[in-house]
């Protein structure tokens, strides 16, 4: 059996929760502690791929994003990278459509910190980033690790958005695409042996989660 | 948390290790985007043209429309093995490709499960046993196209049309039909040369649809990354070679 | 010495509360800020310390300009040498006691006189105990001791006893004392309890909320109804 779907998959699993990761703490900090105004507008734009059809956004993808749009061709003649029917595109599509399971529960986490301790680094003279790295991150283990888990486990259930962006060539070919090619080629012992693995994987994917958000008498958030 | 980033940090670089084709296996494969009810042909062809020159074939198959939709938004493929000539013509028009030729004609047969014999299409449509009857999306499928054109002309769409579903490509018809979701279906010879023991089939009369006329086409990545391979590869789908393995799927080669 | 002369108008839990208070508080000693509830003292602290900013007025401590709004004066809090406590939530839950203490002390090094503050309190034992292990009384003697971690010259307490129960307030209210002879600090409680203050104040600031503000020894400026 060819398991080059599983390895996509896997791959773009780890990138997406990588990248998302460092950009989503920045980013969840400054919506979690910030007094601007316009949060509320920033927040929602970015929440918005959890509620949009990933068709939605698969079309505006292609069409602002694709080889043949300004910001494709761009990229393209200069840097030889394709947004499209890429990994690098698929990637992209993935980093943009799981924001919001890394952000939500980052930005929860740093809520969750009671006050007074946010504001005791302050009075003990730390600066932001001490602070962040020392205090807040540690005593949000729960949330960061929801955060990742679902980002992780998000990615390996996308379909329709991958489809659209990375048709199926051979680096794009991720196993719950590969699933639904098998079926239409009529290799229906190959779809089942890979919706199985894949059904196994989201299982234990879940099981940790469950434990992890159990009531933990370690951390506050 | 050293051993968790440590853990994490090799992850990442297996993660970033795998899947990289080595460069000069790229250059011995090109990308073939194939018309769905093409796939049991290229299986074959496939085979025979790595044996005869060496260069691999990435075969991604769907139905001609949709391929054409995303050849035209920058797909990677080096040749289009499509289902008829109007894509290859449309893909021409907008650059992406020149000179499309035919290789093979298409026949339409309407296959069901074995059981009752059936004697035309028309009881196929009117039998009580068969609900549901599936034929390609007429919009994307070529097959589809000849179906509905076929229905139409033979005065049947109308008074059967309740029972159509609708494929998105010859892929999907046929897994409909192997799967049991649909009692018949309009689909291409291909599939009864290879699944002919389970089903019955009748062919759909060619007076009643415009004749299927499959296109191959150089694609203008194939023609700039992969020129050799690329024309090789439509030299030999036009070969003797071919022609065997095109008729023994039920296309004709006129 | 500080003096604070503080406006700010705002709305907090429904309810209007109008700070406009001038108040003098002498240095080395410890002062009560007393008022009802709702009356403003928690802002007044945390405007003194720097958590919140009036909207005109001065603060200045010892000589050193802290706020001033016609001056376009506001010193960040990590430029004003003091020490806070709140109610709970002060020690950081991920650190043990050493932890908290050493990252609140420059170089990571605790203080000699801590040091000597947490033996004679009886708490160097705890030094590898995380928050979560220990009472409430002790997590705030501990909180207490790291606010003075950076040696500063005021320190500020948000209804320290609050959470407490009547013997862990005992030996808060000794703690204090304790910290007060021996690094003559200048500690200023915020508290709506009469007979804590009685028994830790050496001064009273009673907050009215018509703005009028009483100055004085504790005896002097409540009535001993408890």
């Amino acid at each position: 059996m060819d398991y080059t779907p599983f390895l996509v998959t896997f791959k773009l699993a780890v990138f997406t929760t990588l990248i998302l990761f460092i950009i989503a703490i920045p980013i969840s900090y400054f919506l979690a502690f910030s007094k601007w105004k316009g949060k509320i507008i920033l927040e929602s734009i970015l929440m918005l791929p959890i509620i949009l059809p990933p068709t939605v956004l698969g079309f505006y993808y292609l069409s602002y994003l694709g080889p043949e749009s300004a910001v494709g061709a761009f990229f393209e003649d200069t840097f030889g990278i394709s947004f499209a029917f890429s990994f690098e595109g698929i990637l992209l599509g993935s980093v943009i459509y799981c924001t919001p399971f890394m952000l939500s529960p980052m930005m929860n986490g740093f809520r969750t910190i009671p006050r007074n301790i946010v504001e005791s680094t302050y009075l003990l003279k730390k600066s932001r980033w001490n602070a962040l790295w020392h205090v807040l991150l540690p005593n949000m283990k729960r949330s960061i690790w929801s955060a990742v888990l679902l980002t992780f486990a998000h990615t390996i259930g996308e379909f329709g958005l991958v489809l659209m962006i990375g048709g199926k060539m051979q680096e794009t070919n991720v196993a719950s695409v590969a699933i639904y090619d098998e079926m239409n080629s009529l290799n229906y012992d190959v779809a089942n042996n890979y919706a199985i693995v894949l059904l196994c994987i989201s299982f234990v994917l879940i099981v940790a989660l469950n434990l992890i958000t159990r009531n933990n008498r370690s951390t506050i958030a | 948390m050293k051993h968790l980033l440590l853990f994490i940090g090799g992850l990442f670089f297996f993660a970033a290790c795998t899947g990289e084709k080595s460069a000069s296996e790229e250059q011995k494969s090109i990308q073939i985007a194939v018309a769905a009810n093409m796939q049991f042909a290229m299986d074959s062809i496939a085979i025979l043209f790595e044996n005869e020159h060496g260069t691999g074939c990435e075969v991604s198959a769907n139905s001609s429309g949709m391929l054409t939709a995303q050849i035209e938004k920058g797909a990677p493929f080096d040749v289009f093995v499509s289902a008829n000539m109007r894509y290859p013509k449309k893909l021409v028009e907008s650059g992406f490709g020149e000179l499309p030729e035919v290789y093979a004609y298409g026949r339409l047969a309407v296959v069901y499960k074995k059981g009752k014999t059936y004697n035309s299409v028309e009881e196929v449509l009117a039998s009580d046993k068969v609900k549901r009857i599936a034929i390609a999306d007429a919009k994307t499928a070529p097959y589809g196209m000849a179906a509905k054109e076929y229905l139409k002309n033979s005065e049947l769409f109308e008074e059967y049309k309740d029972k159509i579903v609708y494929g998105e490509s010859i892929g999907q018809v046929n897994q409909y039909l192997t799967t049991g979701a649909v009692d018949a279906a309009f689909t291409s010879y291909s599939f009864i040369a290879k699944f002919g023991d389970k089903y019955n089939f009748l062919e759909a009369d060619s007076d009643y649809f415009s004749t299927i006329e499959q296109g191959v086409l150089i694609l203008k990545n194939g023609k700039e990354k992969h020129p050799e391979e690329s024309r090789k590869f439509v030299e030999f789908l036009k070969s003797d070679a071919c022609k065997d393995v095109l008729t023994h799927f039920g296309y004709r080669i006129k | 010495m500080l003096s604070i002369e503080i406006h700010k108008r705002f709305v907090s839990k429904r309810r209007e509360v109008n700070i406009d208070y001038s108040v003098s508080i002498n240095s080395s000693v410890t002062t009560a800020l007393y008022g009802k509830s709702g009356v403003g003292k928690s802002s007044v602290l945390r405007m003194i310390a720097g958590l919140e900013t009036p909207e005109s007025g001065n603060i200045v401590f010892n000589d050193e300009q802290w706020f001033s709004s016609t001056e376009k004066i506001n010193i960040p809090i990590a430029k004003r040498k003091l020490g806070f406590v709140f109610q709970d939530y002060n020690l950081f839950p991920n650190m043990t006691v050493a932890g908290n203490l050493k990252y609140a002390s420059e170089n990571g090094k605790i203080p000699e006189r801590i040091s000597g503050l947490l033996n004679s309190a009886g708490l160097a034992s705890l030094m590898d105990a995380y928050p979560d292990e220990l009472s409430g009384g002790q997590r705030q003697r501990i909180a207490l001791l790291r606010a003075l971690c950076q040696e500063p010259e005021l320190l500020l307490l948000d209804e320290p006893f609050s959470a407490l129960d009547d013997e862990a307030i005992a030996e808060l209210i000794k703690e204090i004392k304790r910290i007060q002879e021996s690094l003559n600090t200048t500690i200023i409680v915020v508290s709506h309890r009469k007979d804590v203050i009685f028994k830790m104040a050496d001064y009273v600031v009673h907050l009215k909320p018509n703005g009028e503000v009483e100055h004085g020894k504790p005896e002097d400026t409540l009535e001993r109804d408890f």
